[in-house]
């Protein structure tokens, strides 16, 4: 069986939380008051939660790789917002929240702006997944993928391309692979001790 | 021959001559004349007139007489030269006749010559050709003669290669009789030997007839001493079939034993194996209830800062908070987000105690920052007496404060139920855990003790085995010499008149064996003998065939020589009655010549 190697880290880069989240020093959260982490999450260094836009609610044992980026997908108005105590017109869109499950990993230098990611999901590299994606449960996007907007990714469906089709399933046994290797990756970060 | 016909005729015609004209010969004719003395003397008298005619050109004046006796002198030259001219014309007259006689005689006999000559032409083509045609008839006869020679020589080599076929098959056929012979002579010294070999042992046999009774007699003796023996084993038999009897009852009871034992370790099995499913059971009672102990040390953990409604923001500062009251709230993180060094990461979920206490100081934290929140709410009010600008935010700031005390309330309240309870149900399992523990301790080594005397039982159990297969191995030896010996006695039972009549017996069959060998020596040596005839049958053969040959080799070179000779013989006669011929028509030839 393959086994993850140990990666170290020194205390004073991150912040670990009571729920065992461990955010990097070097993340850029923005409106972190609206982050939900459910706990055991990882923030790697220079990755960006964009939570001011909308509220981001996480599950647990979620990465999010070196340099990644969290958007809330918007939705387009036909008339623009108007706010009743001022009266006040605004934009003719409007963020919605971002919802994403347990076991979720987000690979490095990928930017995500779905509205919905489900359980046991795995983004490769430098992925684009547009506004208005939903991913279902069990679904691996490769490396280098493009996910047009509006895109419903059915559960088990592997998504590769440019313009990102599904190119094959995966078995059934994803979630125990998934939960295992985000276990694992959790697990084997660990902080050296002077 | 001509040549002598030739001097023949000069000579009859010399002859002739000096019979015609009295001379003996030509040299006598020249001398009769005096010819060379005449013209000497004329030239002396030549000489002596041109000396007298100086002198008498000077003295003819004084001697004038002397002019007639010259005169005279002329007169009678005169006369000599014509006297002289005479004798000489006729004398060519002569010498012409002759001359013609002889060209006649010469011509005639020239024709003579040439017709020979002629004939001898002819006859020499005549032979030439007489020659050729026997020179071609004997170069017929010549290669007829070759032709027959090789085919005699070709003849002669097939014969000569039916020869040596011949004798290298004879030469194999003796060579052939002569290994027979060898065989058969092997075969014979063998058998020889053999018949030797059966008379010795019949001589001794003959010998030892007599021994034999001396021998029965120290047998007979042997024979009671081996009864006394017999009786003896029969007795220690008897005494070892009792002991057998007895280790057969003993290992009846052994293996009664064995039963119960074995009996008694399935049982200790079965336990050992409801004991190890127990001990399973308990394992999984066990990790359940560490998964429990975990997951109320996660309640306790985030009992006080539930995760679930609080954002990461609050997270941070909680986390900052722990590890530093004061620490500062950076500008690191982006809009308003929390920077500070986490150094809390002792989060092992070993120690419960140690959470217990960090839950505690959570809880004091907590009370620290509601009474800084008290303190700011008295400023606050302080500040609503002094100044009224601020009196609206204090009324917005008293609920929040008010909730959070609530909240806070609530939370203390909560974390020490939970506390106690986990506490109580912590300890409560401990003591379970414990407990089980000592059981399955206590099984264990119950388990180790059945086990040790299983194993003392199986030792004793392959002891036992091994003394009986001891003793079966002995019974089997002692039952053997039994037999053995009974054996032995019953060989000695045998009576003399059996060895005799063995003895006899073995006589007999020596003797019928000898006269078998005796009768096969016989057949052999007939069959040497006629091999030995058919050999010099063939050898006699052989001989009759190469002499045959020899003599058929001298026939032939009879015949060749005498063919030779015949042809030599008819050469040679053909030669003479050739040389006959030659000579009659010689003698043919000169008659002819005569003739003409």
């Amino acid at each position: 069986m393959f086994e993850m190697e140990e990666r170290f880290y020194y205390p004073k880069d991150f912040v670990e939380t009571n729920t065992g989240n461990k955010v990097n020093k070097k993340t850029i959260l923005c409106g972190s008051q609206q982050i939900l982490l459910s706990g055991k999450s990882i923030l790697e260094q220079d990755s960006v939660i964009r939570a001011d836009l909308a509220a981001v609610r996480i599950g647990k044992f979620f990465v999010l790789g070196r340099g990644a980026v969290l958007k809330p997908s918007y939705k387009t108005l036909n008339k623009p917002a108007v706010n009743t105590q001022s009266g006040a017109t605004g934009l003719n869109f409007m963020y919605s929240s971002m919802n994403i499950g347990e076991y979720v990993f987000v690979n490095e230098n990928s930017f995500v702006q779905a509205s919905m990611i489900g359980n046991h999901v795995y983004i490769g590299q430098n992925c684009v997944v547009s506004r208005g994606v939903i991913i279902r449960d069990c679904v691996s996007i490769a490396d280098n993928t493009y996910v047009p907007p509006d895109t419903v990714i059915p559960p088990f469906a592997v998504f590769a391309g440019n313009i990102g089709k599904q190119i094959g399933e995966l078995p059934d046994c994803m979630s125990d692979l998934m939960e295992e290797f985000s276990t694992a990756y959790y697990t084997k970060l660990i902080p050296i001790r002077s | 021959m001509s040549c002598d016909t030739a001097s023949n005729a000069l000579d009859r015609s010399e002859r002739e001559f000096s019979s015609d004209f009295g001379y003996s010969s030509l040299s006598d004719f020249s001398r009769g004349i005096d010819l060379d003395d005449y013209l000497e003397e004329l030239e002396k008298r030549m000489a002596a007139e041109t000396d007298h005619d100086g002198d008498s050109s000077q003295g003819s004046l004084r001697n004038t007489p002397d002019l007639l006796t010259q005169l005279q002198q002329k007169e009678r030259d005169l006369m000599l030269a014509a006297e002289l001219g005479k004798a000489l014309l006729e004398r060519n007259e002569e010498l012409t006749k002759r001359q013609e006689i002889l060209t006649k005689d010469y011509s005639a006999r020239i024709e003579e010559l040439e017709y020979e000559r002629h004939t001898l032409k002819r006859r020499l083509d005549a032979i030439e050709g007489e020659y050729d045609s026997r020179l071609a008839e004997l170069q017929n006869d010549l290669t007829h003669v070759q032709k027959e020679l090789q085919h005699k020589e070709s003849l002669f080599h097939g014969v000569e290669d039916d020869r040596t076929r011949l004798v290298t098959e004879l030469s194999e056929q003796n060579q052939r009789l002569t290994a027979q012979l060898r065989e058969a002579q092997e075969i014979e010294a063998q058998l020889g030997s053999e018949a030797e070999k059966l008379r010795e042992q019949f001589n001794a046999r003959k010998g030892t007839v007599t021994d034999h009774a001396r021998q029965l007699e120290l047998l007979k003796a042997e024979i009671n001493v081996l009864a006394d023996k017999k009786n003896d084993l029969e007795k220690r038999v008897h005494n070892l079939t009792n002991e057998r009897n007895s280790l057969v009852h003993s290992l009846e009871d052994a293996n009664e034993q064995i039963c119960a034992l074995e009996k008694q370790l399935r049982d200790q099995e079965y336990r050992i194996v409801l004991q190890d499913r127990d001990l399973i059971e308990l394992r999984h009672s066990n990790s359940r209830l560490e998964e429990q102990v975990d997951e109320l040390h996660s309640l306790s953990t985030s009992g006080s800062s539930p995760s679930h409604g609080t954002s990461l923001l609050n997270e941070l500062e909680a986390a900052q908070s722990v590890v530093s009251g004061s620490e500062y709230l950076g500008d690191h993180f982006a809009k308003s987000t929390g920077n500070g060094s986490c150094i809390d990461d002792d989060d092992s979920p070993a120690s419960i105690t140690h959470e217990i206490a960090h839950d505690y100081k959570l809880t004091q934290d907590l009370m620290n920052t509601y009474e800084q929140l008290q303190k700011v709410c008295t400023s606050l009010l302080s500040q609503q007496n002094g100044d009224g600008v601020t009196e609206s935010e204090a009324e917005k700031v008293r609920p929040m404060i008010e909730e959070l005390k609530l909240f806070i309330q609530d939370i203390s309240r909560r974390q020490a139920e939970s506390e106690f309870a986990a506490k109580a149900e912590l300890k409560a399992l401990l003591r379970d855990l414990d407990a089980e523990r000592e059981k399955s301790k206590a099984l264990q080594e119950q388990l180790s003790t059945q086990h040790n005397i299983t194993r003392s039982r199986e030792d004793t159990i392959e002891n036992l085995t091994s003394e009986l297969s001891l003793r079966d191995t002995e019974l089997i030896a002692l039952r053997a010499e039994n037999a053995r010996l009974k054996q032995e006695q019953a060989q000695q039972e045998i009576n003399q008149d059996e060895v005799v009549r063995r003895a006899r017996e073995d006589r007999d069959q020596a003797i019928a064996r000898q006269n078998t060998l005796e009768l096969e020596l016989t057949r052999h040596k007939t069959d040497f003998r006629s091999l030995s005839a058919q050999l010099m049958d063939a050898i006699q053969q052989k001989i009759e065939l190469s002499q045959q040959l020899e003599a058929w080799q001298v026939d032939m070179q009879s015949m060749l020589n005498d063919q030779l000779k015949e042809r030599l013989h008819q050469e040679e006669q053909k030669r003479r009655k050739y040389k006959e011929d030659m000579a009659e028509q010689k003698l043919k030839a000169k008659k002819f010549a005569l003739w003409r």
